[in-house]
């Protein structure tokens, strides 16, 4: 996750992340099931090898939750 | 030194003492010793036998203490058992020949009458003495005292073989083995007939998992709650419980339906962090459970117990190593990032990622009774219900830094229980974290490691606002050059512009944001007296470049920045920049390289592909002859266009990381020191500057 913090426009298979991070396939596999279920990265494709990106969280800049100063 | 050749010593001794022949024979009567003391007779009754009284233990099996035997035609033989501490019978002890005072003569007139027994006999008889009634007891006596010491050697042997089998089975489990090995602990125990495990698989409710012993397979995987039967009984109970003589109670229904009804039974409940996670079980059907039995169990619970914590702490301590480590990561992280909006990013989706709840959210103080918000999982009618109450009880004018609520958790309109944190620094209330909570069992734990995360945060954030300007300090710089539009508007428009052109200069020196925050403030204030902007709170370190600046002492680079820029502005010509320091020759550079663009846009109205054809041929030149990779060129090719290390990052798909690792490679392969040399280097036709 922190790598995708630096790297907000990466697009990574699980190898490729595997290399740049220096971990094994089979310990990042279900961290990243993890963060795809907690919707902080998106998954494309159905194949063997799908492609991870950041997703960015929602933002709303001036709401007005009825807070009066 | 063994059992038999401690007992073989003895027998020597009492072969000494009592003159007799001694042999020591097993259970089935075969020698397991040499015959001490031998003579003719005892040679010859031995091959009589053929070395194997066999035929005389098996008369004697209800023998439990020594016996002068009348064998053969009188000929007297003591037959003593030796038993082990449990009464069990290891060996025999054989003493002869023995011919009792007044026998011999009818011994020999019998052997002489009988052709069966040769003249061997004869003359083997006449040599031996014969004994008196007294001396004959004697002997039994003496047999008897070696019978007891032979008992004892057996015994300490069998004690300490015992002990060997018990303490392998604490190192088992001192050894952190996933499983008891139960047959180990049957052997063990000598006495029981059957030991079993159930686990916990729901709160209150056990499954036997594994028995040993006769008839007990029937029990695997039987089911029993706390309190049901006898082991649910031992597991309410909560410590080691007896029961003898149950057979026929019929709160052996556990066993009912099987083979086995025991009479006996023990249970040791064992725990983990003060809740019973197994029970072991176990019993006899028909003799009691001995006491030394009983010890072996009651340390085995306790060493059992303290292995389950052992594991417990060791993963507690891999759990607390990973999350040190992780806050020393994200702490990294938030102090390099230079964007306000990664910060929050970052708390945000660790604290989603902790915590696994349906939703995390940051609400920011905004300006005029707004607020910012960054979410996830959270849809806008949540955001509006739930939203609103953050203000209320956190952004009130009205509360004091002591009056704002602590960390703790608030339910929702839809019942989730959210655990909400102040993002705080110092005085300031930047926001509160809020996280949805999917398990209210963790919030202590929870709570601590989220409330760090969200001072480091809160130092970022704050860190962020001093760099950008948004600081107190900053404000009051920004006030003050605001209010020269009254009194001198044209060293108001002056401080502009000359703020302006200092900031994209400092920048292409790679000064820091820090540092051309400070020279934005300085370039701003330069018409005011230093004593004055110190007591109105600008910083020191602004108040010194506006004092070296007005005495035109420049002693540091900054002031140099400030003296050329303005002079620049005054003059309106680069020529005319004539400060002497040692940014002189690059401020002027940099002038002319941004008219030199300027006066190429007006060219390139006319011809624009000339220009963009002649750096695109110098950079490729650079390319094909190697003095530059691929990569370096897309780089020095967006330094040319002027962007900074970030926004090369974001369109080339890389780290800031890897982009100051390529800007410093370019530098060194063209011998420049600054991306102002880098561009010029390359309009210049790929020539070194002089």
């Amino acid at each position: 996750m922190l790598f995708f913090q630096e790297n907000p426009y990466a697009l990574e298979t699980a190898e490729s992340l595997a290399i740049r991070l220096g971990r094994k396939m089979e310990h990042l596999l279900p961290v990243l099931e993890q963060l795809v279920g907690t919707s902080i990265l998106e998954s494309i494709g159905n194949g063997e090898n799908p492609i991870y990106r950041y997703l960015q969280p929602e933002m709303s800049f001036g709401v007005n939750l009825s807070w009066e100063s | 030194m063994g059992e038999l050749k401690l007992i073989q010593n003895l027998q020597e001794i009492y072969a000494s003492r009592t003159g007799m022949a001694i042999s020591i024979l097993d259970k089935f009567g075969h020698p397991v010793t040499e015959t001490i003391n031998t003579n003719p007779l005892v040679q010859l009754v031995m091959d009589k036998y053929d070395c194997n009284f066999g035929s005389v233990i098996h008369e004697l099996s209800f023998l439990n203490k020594g016996i002068i035997y009348d064998g053969l035609f009188g000929l007297k033989q003591l037959f003593l058992p030796i038993y082990t501490p449990n009464e069990k019978l290891a060996y025999y002890i054989w003493g002869g020949v023995l011919i009792e005072e007044g026998t011999k003569e009818h011994i020999l007139q019998f052997l002489e009458g009988n052709g069966e027994y040769g003249a061997e006999w004869i003359e083997s008889i006449q040599q031996i003495k014969e004994v008196t009634p007294v001396n004959k007891e004697e002997c039994l006596l003496e047999l008897g005292q070696m019978a007891a010491f032979c008992s004892a050697i057996i015994g300490k042997r069998k004690i300490e073989e015992e002990c060997h089998q018990k303490l392998q089975i604490i190192n088992q489990i001192g050894e952190n083995t996933s499983t008891l090995d139960l047959a180990s602990l049957l052997t063990a125990s000598k006495d029981l007939d059957f030991v079993g495990i159930a686990k916990s698989i729901e709160t209150d409710r056990f499954e036997v998992r594994n028995v040993v012993g006769r008839d007990s397979l029937e029990l695997v995987n039987k089911t029993f709650t706390a309190g049901e039967g006898f082991l649910g009984q031992g597991a309410v109970r909560g410590q080691i419980s007896y029961w003898t003589n149950i057979q026929s109670d019929p709160r052996t229904g556990l066993f009912f339906k099987g083979t086995s009804r025991p009479n006996h039974l023990f249970c040791v409940p064992v725990f983990q962090n003060k809740q019973i996670r197994s029970v072991l079980f176990g019993g006899t059907f028909h003799a009691p459970i001995k006491e030394n039995t009983k010890q072996l169990l009651y340390i085995l619970k306790r060493v059992s117990e303290l292995q389950v914590e052992n594991q417990h702490l060791s993963s507690s301590k891999e759990n607390l190593l990973v999350r040190l480590t992780t806050l020393l990561e994200v702490s990294q992280i938030l102090t390099e990032f230079a964007d306000r909006k990664r910060i929050l990013f970052t708390l945000l989706d660790m604290s989603l990622n902790l915590v696994q709840g349906p939703f995390s959210c940051v609400i920011l103080k905004g300006e005029a009774g707004k607020v910012n918000v960054v979410s996830r999982g959270l849809t806008s009618e949540q955001l509006q219900s739930y939203g609103k109450t953050i203000p209320e009880r956190f952004f009130t004018n009205q509360l004091s830094y002591s009056e704002l609520p602590s960390p703790g958790v608030y339910s929702t309109d839809w019942d989730v229980q959210v655990l909400e944190i102040p993002i705080m620094y110092r005085d300031t209330l930047f926001g509160v974290l809020c996280v949805a909570l999917s398990d209210q069992h963790a919030v202590v734990e929870l709570q601590t490691l989220l409330s760090s995360l969200v001072l480091m945060a809160a130092v970022a954030l704050h860190h962020q606002d001093v760099l950008s300007g948004a600081s107190a300090e900053n404000k009051i710089a920004k006030s003050l050059h605001a209010s020269m539009k009254q009194w001198n508007p044209s060293g108001y428009t002056s401080a502009v512009d000359a703020e302006k052109l200092v900031t994209s200069f400092a920048k292409s020196l790679g000064y820091s944001q820090g540092e051309i925050t400070n020279l934005n403030a300085a370039s701003l204030l330069v018409y005011y007296d230093a004593g004055i902007l110190l007591e109105a709170g600008i910083e020191e370190k602004v108040v010194r470049i506006v004092k070296e600046f007005q005495e035109q002492k420049p002693t540091s680079s900054k002031a140099e920045i400030l003296l050329l820029v303005y002079q620049y502005l005054k003059s309106g010509s680069v020529n005319d920049v004539t400060f002497n320091c040692t940014l002189n020759g690059q401020f002027k550079d940099y002038i002319n390289k941004t008219q030199l663009i300027d006066g190429d846009l007006d060219f390139a109205l006319e011809q624009p592909k000339n220009h963009e054809q002649r750096v695109s041929a110098i950079l490729e030149s650079l390319k094909k002859d190697k003095l530059l990779t691929s990569r370096e060129v897309d780089v020095l090719q967006l330094i040319i266009q002027g962007l900074n290390n970030r926004e090369i990052a974001d369109q080339l798909y890389i780290s800031e990381h890897t982009v100051k690792n390529h800007v410093t490679n370019i530098f060194q392969k063209l011998d420049v020191q600054d991306r102002t040399q880098a561009i010029a280097f390359v309009y210049q036709g790929g020539q070194k500057l002089k």
